[in-house]
């Protein structure tokens, strides 16, 4: 215990004296969290439209304005001839190009189901998806605005299939609300993990970890001394990166904060963990910066705080059982965003902390006083 | 307290250690003289537990370093070649944390260090890292020291220091023979031989000789004298083609000139330089130091 307080004061004496990681722990949270939310986002705003009007009547014209309404779309050019307009978006200039037929509203009056055609840049392919479904979305919504217009009891019998949804935990589908508890997970895992291994793998530079190896320090105490403060470190963090979501980003915290910083306290023995196994294969400082890089760029990009897990080939979705972020990334926005007790997250606990024991022995184990080889 | 016998250690193909034999008497001030790439730090490491012997045994206090390293650890105070200790705490917390690590309390007056803390304590709220190379051994000696070793293993304390530092700190060293510790200390300076109680030259990783300073010289077994010349740019060519020269090796400006035959004489040496266009020739006998004994036990 007292060789323990020992290390533990010179620990915490290092860190304190260290400025550059001070500014780093404050700052990057709240840099990654502004930053990454407002960019890093999939809502597309602000795409540029072509709107083709070979039928140019009073119908047309108010389907033309109610695009104009919208968010997602800035009208780029009218054209009445499809050619210019394909032209244009060969030339990068739209998104999206929309052609109402010749005879639109008389079809509409006459009861027929006229075709109107999208044609969408799909170079990036999530672009295109989105930007035809916001405009079909925009006809569906104007469809029944028309039909009271044009006087059309009819143009109702095209809609009479309803459908209706609600979106729950996220009602207005804000991108914010399901990244923020996603990037909490980035936060920790990178920065304690990373400056845990950067930590050990400094003492083997400085060559201060001889004098610890011929000292009666024992193994575990050694690891207990380089890792706690770090697991405070990575409660703090995520403190300071709950804070940001409460209160700059006023996006309620519905779930048991208890329950939350029960799994954060699990999950950081296991990131601190792998971070101490990269520190003992590692000899210098950017040995360790590097494969910490790796592994985290593999975890961050498969964990699903980008992209959905779900959609995902059955290979990558087997491998990431064994991806720390993505049980971060699940546990935290079940418990901020949906409320989640204990009783649902049972499994990811459990797996979480047998991943942190087998990791942690296997560290103790790996970490040897003194070398037969080399 | 320390007894090395048939040590061996290889690094792959590399024989770091060749069949190793060393007894290092209770408060002895042993030097262990070579030069660099010869194994003195291998051999410390495994003095110090930090590596295990290929073959062989190494017993230090009684304890063997393959089986017993944890009780080792507790009864020795080791300085590596590299200075290691935190860079970024100051002299006082340095030694604070190694005092306590070892659950003793830091006390500025307990002999062993007292002599020691009085030239560094000025610099006591400085980091260990912004002292002069000289200080930073001194601050390491003190921390060494701090928790009352039976054995101090030193490798290489002095290399890379100022002459009067390096002078300092082998006064330190002589002070604490009286203190009931044994000291095992590494250099590459032939000049701090003579400093120690007994030394074992080593080269290649082989023992060369054991023995204290005094019978080490006494046992060279050739005729040495010193020369030098105003044309000294071929000088050592011809002395090593004069039919009586063993070696001739450069030191400095002057050329330490190793014969077989104890009947030469200054003269006979100017003589033949003379007789190969030298002038202002100097000539004169030498005792032999242990660079020289070094030189004369690699060579055979």
């Amino acid at each position: 215990m007292r060789i323990l307080l020992a290390l533990l004061k010179k620990e915490f004496l290092q860190i304190g004296r260290n400025t550059f990681i001070l500014r780093l722990l404050l700052l990057v949270p709240i840099l990654q969290l502004c930053i990454l939310s407002q960019a890093a986002n999939f809502e597309m705003k602000n795409l540029s439209l072509i709107w083709v009007d070979l039928d140019n009547s009073p119908s047309s014209q108010f389907i033309s304005k109610k695009f104009q309404a919208s968010r997602y779309f800035i009208l780029h050019k009218v054209t009445h001839s499809p050619m210019p307009a394909l032209h244009e978006m060969q030339n990068n200039k739209a998104d999206l190009i929309v052609i109402i037929p010749a005879h639109f509203e008389k079809e509409l009056r006459s009861g027929q189901s006229p075709v109107v055609s999208f044609v969408a840049d799909a170079v990036n392919g999530m672009k295109a998806g989105l930007a035809s479904n916001y405009a079909a979305h925009i006809f569906m919504e104007t469809a029944g605005e028309l039909a009271q217009q044009l006087r059309l009891p009819i143009i109702a019998k095209n809609f009479d299939i309803q459908t209706t949804y609600s979106l729950w935990y996220n009602p207005i589908l804000e991108y914010k609300t399901l990244i923020l508890p996603g990037l909490l997970a980035v936060l920790v895992t990178l920065v304690s993990g990373l400056l845990a291994a950067l930590n050990i793998v400094r003492e083997k530079e400085m060559g201060t970890m001889e004098q610890m190896n011929v000292s009666p320090i024992a193994k575990w105490q050694f690891i207990a001394a380089k890792l706690l403060p770090f697991w405070l470190i990575g409660l703090f963090e995520i403190t300071l990166g709950l804070g940001v979501i409460r209160w700059v980003f006023q996006i309620p915290l519905l779930g048991n904060l208890a329950l939350l910083y029960a799994f954060c306290g699990i999950y950081m023995a296991l990131i601190l963990a792998l971070g101490l196994l990269i520190s003992n294969v590692s000899r210098t400082q950017s040995q360790a910066m590097f494969v910490t890089t790796f592994f985290f760029m593999l975890f961050i990009l498969t964990s699903g705080v980008f992209t959905p897990v779900e959609s995902m080939p059955s290979w990558a979705q087997t491998l990431n059982k064994a991806n720390p972020i993505a049980y971060f990334v699940d546990v935290s926005r079940r418990i901020l965003l949906k409320g989640a007790s204990f009783q649902h997250l049972k499994t990811s606990f459990l797996t979480v902390a047998s991943l942190a024991s087998l990791s942690l022995a296997l560290a103790i184990w790996r970490y040897k006083k003194t070398h037969a080889d080399t | 307290m320390v007894q090395i016998e048939n040590l061996n250690r290889y690094f792959g193909a590399v024989h770091a250690l060749n069949n190793v034999h060393l007894h290092v008497q209770k408060n002895q001030l042993f030097g262990l003289i070579g030069p660099d790439g010869s194994g003195k730090s291998t051999l410390f490491d495994i003095l110090a537990t930090l590596r295990l012997p290929s073959s062989g045994k190494a017993i230090v206090h009684g304890f063997d370093v393959q089986k017993k390293a944890s009780q080792i650890r507790k009864i020795i105070g080791f300085m590596p070649g590299q200075f290691s200790l935190y860079q970024d705490l100051s002299v006082l917390e340095n030694i604070r944390f190694f005092a306590n690590v070892y659950g003793v309390a830091f006390d500025e007056s307990f002999p062993l260090i007292r002599d020691i803390w009085q030239q560094i304590a000025p610099f006591k709220h400085r980091l260990a890292g912004k002292l002069s190379g000289g200080m930073k051994q001194k601050l390491a000696l003190c921390c060494a020291l701090v928790h009352k070793p039976s054995i101090l293993l030193l490798d290489e304390p002095t290399t890379g220091v100022d002459p009067v530092s390096r002078k300092e700190f082998w006064e330190m060293l002589q002070t604490l023979k009286s203190q009931n510790i044994t000291t095992l200390v590494s250099t590459p300076y032939m000049d701090e031989a003579n400093l120690c109680e007994c030394i074992a030259l080593i080269q290649n990783g082989k023992i060369l000789a054991i023995n204290s300073p005094a019978a080490i010289t006494a046992q060279f077994k050739f005729n040495l004298f010193g020369v030098q010349s105003t044309r000294s740019n071929m000088l050592i060519k011809q002395l090593r083609q004069f039919e009586k020269t063993q070696h001739c090796f450069a030191f400095g400006k002057t050329l330490h000139l190793m014969l077989k035959d104890f009947s030469m004489t200054e003269r006979d040496i100017v003589e033949f330089l003379e007789k190969h266009g030298h002038k202002n020739v100097a000539v004169w006998r030498m005792k032999p130091g242990i660079e020289d004994c070094f030189i004369e036990l690699m060579q055979s």
